[in-house]
């Protein structure tokens, strides 16, 4: 099959336009882009599962939880900068992905059903850490501040752009990791599964090993967003990056985007938030212009309706979509000739 | 004698619980939707009955049935419409949906009602009986006395009317119905009608004794979830024991770890009967 | 502005811009308006929490601050600069963290000179930070929270007074009113959130410290969004406390003193500490909040200017004043003053005159609006509220008490 040429070069472009966005962007925008590529990142994590494995989680956010909080731990503890806690942290995050896994598929949770085990565990997480004490409980822990040359060697750095780089590399890195897991053997298993557990089962495919794999890594890796977070607001709390409400926000990009794919994730994240900024700044319009008192909560609606209308019209996300476009349009073609 | 109480305090929920659990599992079982606006219909019957008894006085009991059929009908429409487009679409989809939906009918409310707490003053609503030292609320006696009678009009109708046969007919195979003839796609719309019908007749029994506010949609919609799932998917008498249970297990857990665990316990509860029983206490293997 | 290209070498624009402002420097405070218009509108940004679960208290904020623009602007502006109006520019943070630190950025590039906010503390700590890194000046309205003038921010004030003064007054207020009665068990009760933990976990070991004998036996706790209080209730009742000592927001507070009516139980105070919930207008419609305390901030009901604010404000917008309307009333002044000491609408020189503020007419409790190094308000007052016939009353402290205590309360089957 003949890759069209423009594609590459666009990919090189947006690169580059994204990489030196510190330059003349601002801090507005790059606030903007670090939630949003932050976002993004989430998402591919959840990708491996759920778009290559196709087990809807809605209960990542205890990955993200659980890294955000044994990095920031052992940095208030033990003073361990958390270059180094955010592995520990993302150790423990894919035993537990593992662990759930194990659970889940050695039981026979299929579906919609392991949807609701991971939100009831989330949410399990999520009131454990607020009720006890020394992990913070629901006032959180505030991060010291460590200003100046010292604070890069303990993932504190003073201006945005260092968080902005940082955040992209990340994201740079799942995206090439999931593109290895796509060629690999495993992608091909997880794909298996994912079709038809159950006939990819019976051509002697160990399913539940792989399922967990597939969580052990997916654990490991948004972990380390956690961390990311927890160094870039120097502040966490549970229901900030954990629960239910984190993990379906984790989730909107890739379904948006379309997960499943490689693209798909980053995409849908990209368009999120800054969809978000725009019904805001739109309601403000309409308040100003018109006068309107009672419109809190318009962009709330406008976002509800986008996610209404998205999977109404394109229900595979939009990479999704266009990708069946082009094979409609593939099949059109060798028909035709 | 603080357990007995949380006994009956859980008996009494239960029964509420319950009957906002069945309009979800109905919806579930038949659409197999992760409906995540549940607790936001469940806020509009809330404020159905708060708008009903600051306009025309009435008290909730006696506006539930307007408020039930205006539940229907908003059911109606957005299965109609919304849903049914894509009910064959793969399952996550629908979260979405239900969740965009959620978002839109929670901040139209905001809009319309504004952000302040509401309470109902119905004459009954700081009424207790005492029956020795133990304590009954009457505001959730006679929320408990509703919810049964509607769940039991609920079951008759699911039991004896053609409609409800062809309801559960679609629900136990989507196929199967389709080729005896039965109209799916208006099937669905009045399922969904009616789970949203007496979910939003839950909404106005709690409306009489909890404050009625427009961000208690999520909790609800997580609650409705343990409690389907651990009665059983689809098997309706199922998910009122489930509603019992979990109130019951809330409640005692509250006196006997803290308040604000008593989530926990039933989310673990949760996940003990998925992993161990996955079709819940009630429902049949391989569901 | 921004951070331009490193590399561009200074360019002719940027060289000009340069020497205007060091001739203005060097002429400051004598002739700024020769080199420099006066601007005719200062605006000022702020961030309130118009929509989630503090919309209402984030709008009788708003309205305080447009209140206070209104009249300095009616009084003749900013009379060092000509008698430049004050512009005000309100967006919502949702009541969320993340939005309001965006929304603190994109006020920022708006040519704000100060910025004000944000009532919620998870939020006012992320603007916090944001004003810090861009060196904005920002003035807290409200939020208790202790921790964020522990951050080292050097560009954040507070006017609100932060928790461990309002317990501290709170707590010689309560003892004051108990002399005849003195408390001697206690049940803790608190909502399972930020408010309801910071408060309490600061409460606990003041009062020892204070030397209070009270028995706090037990601490009970309840989730955000409860259906029913019926069984912490229950819990509190079978202790036999003399008090409750709570922390609620408005929802749980209504449950709360149902919950306790329903069941009989009967204690000799209900004292809200630092309870969000206590202030909300629907708390105190509601009957049966009638005798409970709350320690909080309060609008001075003594003094002749603040009297004249408040009933303005509860003229025009048909809610009371309260501490929701005084503080980021006073916040305007206090900017509004410091922008005349300042004279010219500089960031740093609104710091240094803001860090230099006395002022004594203001709306909130409390004495000489004084920032001390750390950023907070030195004369921040708290007062001990009472709910008397719907309405709050100051009891405590006397200078701004407007009613005597009633304690204990009258029993539930009294009250109807």
């Amino acid at each position: 099959m003949t890759k069209s040429r423009p594609l590459p070069f666009i990919y090189v472009a947006l690169a580059v336009f994204f990489l030196t966005i510190p330059l003349y962007g601002g801090d507005y925008v790059l606030e903007m882009l670090i939630i949003a590529f932050w976002f993004a990142y989430l998402g591919s994590c959840w990708n491996i599962v759920g778009g290559y494995t196709g087990l809807l989680s809605l209960g990542h956010g205890t990955f993200v939880g659980i890294g955000a909080y044994a990095s920031t731990l052992l940095f208030a503890h033990l003073g361990l900068t958390p270059w180094i806690g955010m592995i520990a942290g993302a150790v423990v995050a894919s035993m537990a992905g593992a662990l759930l896994g194990y659970l889940s598929f050695r039981f026979k949770v299929r579906g919609v059903y392991f949807c609701l085990i991971t939100m009831a565990a989330t949410e399990i997480v999520r009131l454990v850490f607020e009720h006890v004490n020394w992990l913070g409980s629901t006032i959180g822990i505030f991060i010291q501040a460590v200003k100046g040359a010292g604070g890069a060697a303990v993932y504190q750095f003073g201006p945005k752009w260092p968080y902005y780089l940082i955040i992209m590399a990340m994201t740079g890195g799942i995206l090439g990791i999931s593109y290895l897991i796509e060629r690999s053997k495993l992608g091909y298993f997880l794909k298996a599964i994912k079709d038809n557990e159950d006939a990819a089962r019976s051509l002697g495919i160990p399913a539940i090993r792989y399922q967990i794999i597939a969580m052990a890594i997916s654990g490991f890796f948004i972990a380390l967003g956690g961390t990311f977070y927890a160094q870039y607001r120097l502040y966490i709390r549970p229901d900030l990056v954990m629960g239910v409400h984190f993990s379906v926000e984790i989730v909107m990009g890739p379904v948006l985007g379309g997960w499943g794919t490689l693209l798909g994730p980053i995409l849908g994240s990209l368009v999120m938030t800054p969809l978000g900024e725009f019904t805001r700044w739109l309601t403000e319009i309409i308040k100003t212009t018109f006068h309107m008192q009672g419109l809190t909560g318009l962009h709330m609606i406008t976002y509800g309706l986008v996610l209404v209308l998205v999977v109404r019209f394109m229900p595979n996300g939009i990479v999704g979509f266009y990708l069946r476009r082009r094979e409609l349009k593939r099949e059109k073609e060798s028909a035709a000739g | 004698m603080l357990y007995v109480q949380a006994l009956i305090n859980g008996v009494l929920l239960g029964a509420i619980y319950g009957l906002m659990a069945l309009g979800l599992s109905l919806i579930f079982g038949v659409l197999r939707i992760i409906n995540f606006a549940h607790g936001t219909l469940m806020v509009v019957g809330m404020y159905s009955s708060y708008w009903l008894f600051t306009v025309l006085g009435a008290d909730p009991y006696v506006s539930l049935l307007p408020a039930a059929a205006f539940l229907f009908l908003v059911g109606f429409v957005l299965q109609r419409y919304i849903l049914n487009p894509i009910v064959d679409a793969p399952e996550e989809m629908s979260f979405l949906t239900t969740l965009g939906l959620g978002l839109i009918i929670q901040n139209l409310i905001l809009m319309a009602f504004g952000p302040d707490v509401h309470t109902i003053d119905t004459a009954y609503k700081l009424s207790s009986l005492a029956v020795g030292e133990l304590n009954i609320d009457v505001a959730k006696l006679l929320a408990f006395g509703t919810s049964l009678v509607v769940t039991g009009v609920f079951f008759s109708f699911l039991q004896w009317s053609e409609t409800g046969r062809a309801i559960r007919a679609a629900s136990d195979n989507r196929e199967a119905a389709r080729l005896m003839g039965i109209d799916t796609k208006k099937i669905y719309c009045i399922a969904f009608a009616i789970g949203a019908a007496t979910t939003g007749a839950a909404g106005a029994c709690f409306s009489t004794f909890i404050p009625t506010s427009q961000d208690v949609g999520m909790l609800f919609t997580l609650t409705s979830f343990v409690i389907v799932i651990a009665g059983g998917v689809g098997t309706y008498h199922g998910t009122l024991i489930g509603g019992f249970l979990i109130g019951i297990v809330e409640e005692l857990g509250a006196v006997m770890l803290s308040g604000s665990m008593k989530q926990v316990v039933s989310f673990c509860l949760l996940m003990v009967i998925l992993f161990f029983r996955p079709q819940g206490l009630f429902g049949r293997e391989g569901d | 502005m921004n951070n331009k290209g490193k590399n561009k070498g200074i360019s002719r624009r940027d060289f000009l811009k340069g020497t205007g402002a060091l001739v203005a420097g060097a002429a400051a405070g004598q002739f700024p308006t020769i080199l420099r218009a006066a601007p005719k509108e200062i605006l000022i940004g702020a961030i309130e929490p118009l929509t989630g679960n503090a919309a209402e208290a984030g709008q009788m904020a708003t309205w305080g601050l447009e209140l206070a623009v209104d009249h300095i602007n009616k009084a003749g502006g900013i009379k060092s600069m000509g008698g430049a109006k004050l512009a005000l520019k309100v967006v919502d943070s949702e009541s969320k963290n993340e939005v309001g630190a965006m929304k603190a950025e994109q006020l920022i590039r708006q040519d704000i000179v100060c910025l004000v906010g944000a009532f919620l503390s998870g939020v006012t700590m992320a603007v916090s930070k944001v004003a810090d890194r861009q060196k904005m000046p920002f003035v807290i309205d409200v939020s208790t929270a202790d921790q964020i003038t522990q951050q080292g921010f050097e560009y954040t004030f507070r006017v609100f007074p932060t928790t461990t003064r309002l317990l501290d007054t709170g707590l010689d207020g309560i003892t004051e009113i108990t002399k005849a009665r003195p408390i001697k068990k206690v049940v803790m009760m608190h909502i399972s959130e930020f408010q309801g933990k910071s408060v309490t976990d600061l409460l606990l070991p003041m009062i020892p410290k204070k030397g209070l004998k009270w028995d706090v036996v037990k601490t009970i706790t309840y989730p955000e969004n409860a259906m029913s209080l019926a069984s912490e209730v229950g819990e509190a009742k079978s202790l036999k406390p003399d008090a409750i000592l709570v922390v609620a927001r408005q929802r749980d507070a209504i449950m709360l003193v149902q919950e306790m009516y329903k069941q009989r139980f009967d204690v000799d105070g209900v004292f809200g500490m630092v309870s969000p919930g206590f202030a909300d207008p629907g708390y105190q419609k509601e009957k049966l909040s009638g005798y409970s305390f709350n320690v909080t901030p309060w609008h001075d009901e003594v003094q002749p200017f603040a009297k004249k604010v408040a009933e303005e404000y509860q003229a025009k917008y048909k809610k009371p004043f309260i501490m929701n309307g005084a503080y980021p009333y006073d916040t305007i002044l206090v900017i509004a003053d410091a922008l005349e000491r300042a004279k010219i609408t500089d960031k740093d020189a609104l710091r240094k005159a803001l860090r230099e503020t006395r002022l004594t007419q203001k709306t909130g409790i409390g004495k000489v609006i004084e920032f001390d190094d750390k950023g907070d308000n030195k004369g921040a007052g708290a007062g001990l509220m009472q709910i008397q016939q719907g309405k709050g009353q100051i009891v405590y402290p006397s200078y701004a008490a407007t009613a005597k205590a009633v304690y204990p309360a009258p029993p539930w089957k009294d009250r109807g």
